[in-house]
């Protein structure tokens, strides 16, 4: 009879799509009551081994045999797709165990104080497991797509794509290099046009009461019109600053008709096959809504420039692009990330628009659209360059609007209760939008060891058997699977020192949208600022008062170890975890000690050939790098006298190979040599109405996709260790301790003065 | 390979270390007879074998019941310690104290291992007594501590020891003769119980049988005992008869003659001076003022205790007694001299007893006077037993005070010549006249007109001594005792052992024998021991053991056994609460066992005083006794009195399956109020209520089974329906010691009980609703009945060997980590029952799963002969013994009291839980089974996960990579 049901429910999948032939198991699980049987067997299964009590001993053994698994398994490149489940459901087993152990056994009240202190850290510690599973349902598997492009297609028969360039202040420099690279976009220029939607310019900007700000905004209009006109974009611009970014979309979408919207952020340089490894998604399938792609930049954020990390971290945007993105993708709830991203204009009709409800108009957009059953495609290649946030307090302006953002949906939008999601999508977005409360544990993980030192509320009940048996599994467990998971999309220990650095900001927008969740307004994160000399960030002092207040604690520590000779456990592990937060806040403090850096243009080493040519003569060499500004050329053969000839040389020309291999020539002038000769330096020479080259050397410098792939692929893996004490030895080198602590003081007298 | 190992392991010197087994309790016999019992201080913990006594005023006091049976000669006592270096000798003392009264006191002046020897005046005793070390300790003349770490002095309880030279009374003929005098609750050694197994072995006698042992089991409650079967009485130890009275009489005449049976034994003259009919007569010790007519007269006058004839230079004479065609007769007297010289105690015709300076003598029929040297102190009682013979001196016997004497011619005169018995007598003087009137004290007069022979003699002396001490109103003899439906009869060779007869007059064996279990008097007729009216039990409910605690209520501590109690000084005496909980109450190791103390005690003392809570020596709480107390007391702020009642929460994973047991230690500290503060430890008093209570979390049935060990500790699984309704008792043969060790068993199983199993079945043939019960069986390994139970068992028994069981790779781990000593044992003793098979001496105990229901078990008590049956399950039930009983199969050597444990074969649940909780908890007691659990559970849910995840890439993806 089951046979019978099963061949039948067999054939009617096979008739339905043309999926290759199901095994027979894999038919009965079409038979919604095998299905629902084998989920509930499965939870079954995983509630007896979460939840049966053992004897320490054997808890112990079971703790540190999912340790040695994992660091048997972590030195192999490549796994087999079952051990690497194997590993991940071991570790959901682990920690649900200790999550068990920990609600079961460990939570106990001991007075009022310490209740209080031990509900916060309890649900702390929920929160991290939550996103820890969460973090391991997303990535249970990911989704490497083909690559697509549009052979085959005939240029007429392809979509019409509006591409849209939002502004609002940011340098003229940076908006044209976008709308360059944009104009050279590699599809049909009849198919698709560049929008400057520019916000810095409306009308209200213009008459702004302020005299001198209404000036600029007439000159930025007035330039950045001009500009658009002479390389063939089109500026627009609108009467009022309404609802910020999405406003100026959706202003922009009432007057262009495009099939496809391709959304660029001011900043992020397109590479030239932008919209031939994307727009073929759309054509194949008509419920595809967006084609989203990673996020790249070729400066260094704030972190990795203060720390000097930049050439030997990976960058932090990696683990989500790299990683939770593809699972997101395999889930079918790859988001938009707000630019570098195409768009169906019919879908986004269907809404009115982009959405505008929260601050983080792009990701409201794609669950809005998912809700309504449309689907998203992740194509998982860097097709953009853009400009990291240069100071810490601009990265904290953006984090503290992706946080208010993401928990603007979790409240107002809340995945879990929407009702056209399936459940792997609910709980995607779920992770991607309860992430953000990190900043609650975080400061939690900061506070509760110095409850116990300063005051020895007990808000961890643990005897030293159950902290080697539950507690040290589960945290190397935690850091052993974060490397497993992310190795090479996140260095170990860089998400504790960036959650660090940003949770004490957060925090106080987090409450704030608690409070009121509609309140939050989009702010423009400030680009293409300089650091102009080494200072100390004006947000150091919370780092700098919670570092005293931890190094304090190790006072309290040896006073506790001497006079309660009954916690010298407790006191240990409190000590350890109080170090660890110690060393973490040294390289927060080295975070917000600013490094100057002049927002220099960025070099791309591209190792490729060049020649240079000088009246009739020429000389072969190596570009050792390039930039908007220059070039580098290591001669073939170096002489110490080739300066003076290079000096006196007149029409002096680079010939150099475009990104397409075709040879081109930039007028340039000699700077200088060093190294006896073997490195020759060359500015450009007026190019900038030479829009071709212009072009061209944009996108040999920022489209240059193979090249940036290999300079991020030599950044080394670290391992938790090395990471770790990579992270404290440039936090220790790079804080300016003394600075900071002026600041601190500083800022205190301030405000004391201020109060009086 | 067996002998290399054996030698590898010698080369290594892994020799098994001989247990010694400890005897708290020794016994020997003095010269005079007298037992001496040494009670070493460790008796009730032989796991406790050294205390340490703490604070300046530390104390440990230690029970010592003295069993009514026993009469107290001397005691003494010895204690052992060991006292701090640091104490100051001139400061610190010990005190003995016996019944809080002081016995001995001594200076603790030396840091080695020393004693104190005492003696107890018997007359401080009781039935009840406590004796307690103090130790009253200093370390500094200047500011002192009381809890400084200094002040301990360490008792060695081992080898201290308590000793009383006791010996036994007679047994009081009355029914609470049986739980006072037999069996005992106080008594330290075993009293072996003999029964009388006349008409063969019916299994509703037997059945008889056990009943009465598991009465005693419950009149014993914590002493053992040991019972065995034979056709005649054992008179070492006490008997039971269960017969008709008919029967009874006849085995009582088989075992005592007729004499003590019948009309014909009877004195042609007894004179009781104070049973009915003999009202005139005098009371012992009352003074005779001067003779009537009918020679006495008396007056109540000065009388002391008892009764008695005094006569002053008086006589009684006596007429008719029936004493024609008698040859032999005997006289036997309880006389007190008042004087030395010449009396005539007793005459008839020319027969006559007499008394001279320094002989006591009889003249006899022809003349003659024999006699022996014997002075009869005045003032001094005497039993005097005379034989006379009209024939022949050789027939003539003299005995005083049981102890014959040797007879020879005396010097003097007799009274005549004629030879012939008169039908008149006198006591205290001739017939005649008044010559030679006596002048003493007179008492229990008998008169036999037959001879007897010595041991009868002494038998009368035995009586005799025993009424006059103890005046006695009842009859001697048997046959007067087996009118009743319980009989308890002295043993007239041993009046300290008793017999039981019971013989139901309407043969309604059954109330009888509840009501013996019962031991409530009000179901008898006092006149009789006749059983009134009982309402037999109905079936018990399960798991309704009444010394089980429930799950899920209240308990207080008074059902517990614990009264409210006073406690005192800076480290109090603990509480111990001992308690039973079924093994198969699985309790959640993660809940917590809710409990309320309820004390009282003053403000004075400090915010750290405290009392700790131990769940089977594993510390379990702790209760800051001040916190939160101070605050809630807002009734009595002025007078300084906290009554408080304090919450606590007990982790149940220290709770063990079946005993368990809690101790409270307090430790009360007082308030320091300068830097020199004497302390006034009357202020150090608390009062701990018997209202408290604990709340043990809501059971759920669930175990692994099986385990010796729940047998052992708890019953179990008999326990469950406490009236044994469910277990039968399996006799594979019925030789009298399996018989015995069966009753030996049942005993122990009702003593722990203490129920009485009014459904148990015994027998010897298993029918089809007896397969459907737990099955006890005991035989030898021969027997083709064990045989065929023994499949199941870790031990097969095929007739010719032994067949074990192992699993293999549970075989070769034990026996190839030889490099543990245990594990050599174990490897050794196994190596010999397999190769040569040799189990003589050895006691097989094994546990497994019923053949015939999975529910139930069998539990079989194996040796190579019935008697090393019995002697190995009374020895390994043996306190310092029953360590051995554990795992699923016991090997013991009874000679050597070394034992073996086992577990060998697979264990397997029995519960009444969920099936989720059952996985879950089997998997919990089988931690390489959860491991492997773990890894095949997650490699299921990995295969489902994949199957799922490339379900949803085909369906969403269509074959996009991964």
């Amino acid at each position: 009879m089951l046979k019978q049901k099963v061949d039948r429910a067999s054939r009617k999948r096979n008739e339905r799509s043309e999926a290759p032939q199901k095994s027979e198991v894999e038919a009965l699980l079409d038979i919604p009551f095998v299905r629902y049987l084998i989920w509930a067997l499965v939870l079954v299964v995983l509630y007896v081994l979460i939840s049966a009590h053992y004897s320490i001993e054997t808890q112990m053994f079971i703790g540190y045999f999912g340790v040695a698994v994992v660091l048997l398994v972590i030195p192999f490149e490549k796994i087999p797709k079952w051990l690497e489940l194997f590993v991940k459901m071991l570790a959901v087993v682990i920690v649900l165990r200790y999550l068990w152990w920990r609600t079961f056994e460990s939570l106990t009240y001991e007075g009022f104080f310490d209740f209080i202190g031990a509900t916060l850290l309890y649900v702390a510690e929920l929160f991290a497991i939550a996103i820890y599973l969460l973090g391991i349902f997303t990535t249970i598997d990911i989704l490497k797509r083909e690559k697509k492009d549009l052979a085959g297609i005939p240029p007429e028969e392809l979509p019409k794509v509006d591409v849209l360039i939002p502004t609002y202040n940011e340098p003229q420099n940076i908006i044209e290099n976008t709308v360059l690279a944009a104009l050279a976009l590699d599809y049909p220029k009849e198919r698709y046009t560049v929008y400057l939607l520019d916000d810095g310019g409306t009308v209200q900007k213009r008459n702004d009461p302020d005299p001198q700000k209404a000036e600029e905004a007439r000159k930025r209009h007035e330039s950045l019109k001009k500009f658009c006109q002479m390389v063939g974009a089109v500026y627009m611009t609108r009467e009022k600053n309404e609802h910020a970014k999405a406003g100026n979309l959706n202003t922009a979408l009432k007057k262009i008709d495009g099939d496809l919207i391709l959304i660029l952020d001011t900043d992020h340089i397109p590479a030239k096959q932008f919209l031939q490894r994307t727009v073929r998604w759309f054509i194949e399938d008509p419920k595809v809504f967006l084609v989203q792609t990673p996020h790249a930049f070729y400066n260094p954020d704030p972190i990795e420039r203060n720390l000097y990390m930049s050439n030997t971290a990976i960058s932090e945007n990696d683990m989500f692009y790299k990683k939770i993105q593809l699972g997101n993708d395999f889930w079918n709830s790859a988001f938009f990330c707000g630019s570098a991203a195409v768009l169906r204009r019919k879908h986004l009709d269907e809404l009115g628009g982009i959405a505008g409800e929260t601050v983080t108009e792009d990701a409201e957009t794609a669950i809005k659209l998912h809700d309504k059953g449309y689907k998203s495609v992740y194509v998982d290649e860097p097709m953009i360059r853009g400009l990291q946030t240069e100071t810490f307090e601009a990265l904290v302006l953006q984090r503290i609007r992706w946080t208010q953002g993401m928990i603007q949906i979790f409240l107002l939008k809340n995945p879990i209760l929407s009702k056209g999601l399936r459940w792997y999508q609910r709980l995607s977005y779920t992770a991607a939008s309860f992430f953000w409360f990190f900043a609650y544990s975080r400061v939690i993980f900061y506070i509760a060891p110095l409850l116990y030192l300063y005051f020895g509320l007990k808000i961890y009940n643990a005897n030293n058997m159950e902290m080697v048996a539950y507690v040290i599994p589960h945290m190397l467990m935690a850091i052993l699977m974060s490397y497993f998971l992310y190795a090479k999309v996140r260095n170990p220990f860089f998400s504790e020192l960036y959650e660090t650095v940003l949770s004490f900001f957060t925090l106080p927008a987090i409450l704030s949208v608690l409070k009121n969740p509609r309140e939050p307004k989009f702010k423009v994160t400030p680009k293409g600022l300089d650091t102009i000399e080494d200072h100390v960030s004006g947000l150091a002092s919370v780092f700098v008062i919670l570092f005293t207040l931890v190094a304090i604690g190790f006072g309290f520590a040896v006073y506790r170890y001497i006079h309660y000779p009954q916690e010298t456990g407790v006191v240990l592990m409190t000590s350890a975890w109080n170090l660890m937060n110690f060393l973490l806040l040294l390289a927060a403090i080295g975070v917000v000690s600013e490094k100057h850096e002049y927002r220099r243009y960025v070099r791309v080493p591209l190792e490729t050939r060049a020649r240079i040519i000088y009246g009739n003569r020429s000389l072969s060499g190596i570009i050792v790098d390039i930039s908007e500004q220059g070039i580098n050329i290591r001669p073939d053969r170096p002489s110490e006298i080739i300066e003076k000839t290079l000096r006196e040389a007149e029409d002096l020309k680079i010939e150099i190979a475009d990104i397409d291999g075709e040879f081109f020539t930039i007028p340039v002038k000699f700077l200088r040599t060093f190294g006896w000769g073997e490195h020759i330096i060359f500015v450009f020479d007026d190019i900038y109405h030479n829009i071709p080259v212009r072009q061209k050397l944009i996108q040999l410098i920022y489209g240059n996709t193979t090249k940036w792939s290999e300079i991020e692929e030599k950044k080394p893996v670290m391992n938790p260790l090395q990471s770790f004490f990579y992270i404290v030895r440039q936090g220790y080198k790079n804080a300016m301790l003394k600075r900071a602590y002026a600041t601190t003081f500083r800022q205190f007298k301030d405000y004391i003065i201020g109060r009086i | 390979m067996r002998s290399l190992l054996m030698l590898l392991a010698l080369v290594l010197g892994l020799q098994a270390t001989p247990i010694v087994p400890q005897r708290p309790i020794e016994v020997s016999t003095t010269p005079e007879g007298y037992k001496v019992l040494r009670i070493h201080m460790n008796y009730l913990n032989l796991n406790r074998n050294a205390i340490r006594v703490r604070g300046v005023d530390g104390r440990y006091t230690i029970d010592f019941p003295l069993p009514d049976k026993w009469e107290l000669v001397r005691a003494a006592g010895y204690i052992r310690y060991v006292p701090s270096t640091l104490l100051m000798k001139n400061l610190s003392a010990g005190v003995v104290l016996f019944n809080d009264k002081v016995v001995s006191q001594f200076r603790l002046n030396d840091y080695i291992k020393t004693g104190i020897k005492f003696d107890i005046d018997p007359k401080l005793f009781k039935s009840q007594n406590k004796l307690s070390f103090e130790a009253i300790m200093h370390y500094t003349l200047q500011c002192e501590d009381g809890t400084h770490s200094t002040l301990w002095t360490e008792l060695d309880l081992q080898n201290s020891y308590l000793e009383l030279v006791v010996r036994p009374r007679p047994l009081p003929e009355m029914v609470s003769a049986i739980p006072n005098f037999m069996f005992d609750q106080k008594q330290y050694t075993t009293t072996p119980v003999h029964f009388v197994l006349d008409e063969g072995t019916d299994n509703a006698v037997l059945r008889r049988f056990a009943m009465v042992t598991a009465a005693i089991g419950n009149m014993l409650q914590f002493r053992l005992t040991q019972f065995d079967f034979s056709p005649e009485l054992d008179n070492t130890k006490h008997n039971v008869i269960i017969a008709t009275p008919e029967k009874a009489r006849d085995i009582l005449a088989k075992n005592f003659g007729k004499y003590y049976l019948t009309g014909e034994s009877e004195p042609i003259l007894s004179l009781y001076f104070n049973r009915p009919g003999c009202e005139t007569w005098l009371n012992r010790d009352d003074i005779l003022i001067e003779p009537s007519d009918r020679g006495v007269s008396y007056t109540a006058d000065g009388a002391m205790t008892g009764q008695s004839l005094l006569l002053k230079h008086g006589k009684v004479d006596f007429s008719g007694l029936p004493v024609e065609g008698v040859q032999t007769f005997t006289v036997a007297m309880w006389y007190k001299p008042t004087v030395s010289e010449n009396n005539t105690l007793f005459s008839f015709g020319s027969y006559a007893l007499v008394q001279t300076k320094n002989r006591i003598g009889f003249t006899t029929g022809n003349g003659n006077l024999f006699g022996a040297k014997y002075r009869l102190k005045p003032g001094q009682w005497y039993h005097i037993v005379a034989q006379f013979d009209n024939g022949a001196l050789n027939r003539c016997r003299l005995a005083v005070n049981g102890e014959s004497l040797d007879l020879a011619s005396l010097k003097g005169s007799a009274f005549g010549a004629n030879a012939a018995l008169e039908q008149k007598a006198t006591l205290g003087g001739v017939y005649f006249g008044n010559k030679k009137n006596a002048s003493g004290m007179f008492d229990q007069l008998l008169f036999y007109d037959r001879g007897m022979d010595p041991l009868q003699i002494r038998r009368l002396y035995t009586y005799a001594e025993y009424h006059r001490r103890h005046h006695m109103t009842e009859s001697l003899y048997l046959s007067e005792k087996l009118h009743h439906d319980i009989n308890v009869i002295q043993n007239p060779l041993d009046v300290s052992k008793g017999i039981i007869v019971i013989s139901p007059k309407n043969g309604d064996y059954e109330k009888v024998l509840y009501a013996l279990f019962k031991q409530d008097l009000t179901v008898y007729t006092r006149q009789g021991l006749n059983i009134d009216n009982v309402i037999l039990p109905a079936p018990a409910d399960a798991y309704s053991a009444k010394n089980f605690l429930p799950t899920g209520r209240k308990i207080y501590f008074d059902e517990l056994g614990y009264s409210t109690k006073l406690l005192k000084g800076w480290y109090p005496e603990n509480i111990v609460l001992n308690f039973k909980l079924y093994p198969d109450d699985y309790i959640d190791p993660k809940k917590r066992i809710d409990a309320k103390l309820h004390y009282v005690f003053p403000s004075v003392i400090r915010e750290d005083s405290v009392a700790n809570f131990f769940l089977n020596d594993q510390f379990a709480y702790q209760v800051d006794v001040l916190k939160g107390a101070k605050e809630s007391e807002t009734d009595t702020p002025m007078d300084l009195l906290i009554d408080f009642t304090k919450k606590i929460r007990i982790p149940s994973y220290l709770l063990a399956r079946g005993k368990n047991e809690m101790h409270i230690d307090f430790s009360l500290i007082p308030l320091k109020k300068g830097p020199c503060e004497v302390f006034n430890t009357e202020n150090l008093v608390a009062t701990v209520m018997d209202d408290s209570y604990f709340i043990f979390p809501k059971a759920k049935k669930w175990i692994e089974m099986p385990y010796l060990e729940y047998v052992r500790d708890a019953e179990y699984p008999y326990s469950i329906y406490p009236d044994l309704q469910d277990t039968v008792i399996y006799l594979a043969d019925k030789q009298p010691a399996t018989m015995g060790a069966a009753m030996d068993f049942i005993f122990l199983l009702s003593e722990a009980l203490q129920e009485y199993p009014y459904y148990l079945t015994i027998t010897d043939r298993l029918d089809e609703k007896d397969k459907n019960k737990h099955i006890v069986v005991f035989g030898t390994i021969n027997d083709p009945a064990i045989q065929e139970l023994s499949k199941e068992m870790p031990i097969r028994f095929n007739g010719k060997s032994l067949r074990k069981t192992y699993p293999f790779i549970k075989k070769f781990i034990d026996e190839h980590n030889i490099f543990d000593n245990d594990r050599l044992k174990k490897y050794r003793y196994k190596t010999v029952m397999d190769e040569e098979n040799f189990v003589d001496g050895t006691l097989i105990v094994q546990l497994a799963r019923s053949p015939y229901n999975g529910d139930k078990v069998v539990q079989m008590f194996t040796a190579s002969s019935a008697q090393c049956l019995k002697s190995g399950i009374e020895s390994i039930y043996r306190y310092s013994n029953r360590h051995y009983i554990a795992g699923d199969l016991v090997l013991y050597n009874h000679i050597k009291e070394e034992g073996l444990s086992f577990n060998i074969k697979d264990k397997y649940i029995l519960s009444k839980l969920n099936w989720i909780d059952t996985i879950a908890l089997w998997l919990q007691m089988h931690p390489y089974v959860y491991i492997a659990a773990t890894v095949l559970g997650l490699l299921f849910i990995v295969w489902v996960l994949r199957l799922f995840l490339r379900l949803f890439r085909r369906k969403h993806h269509g074959n996009a990579k991964s």
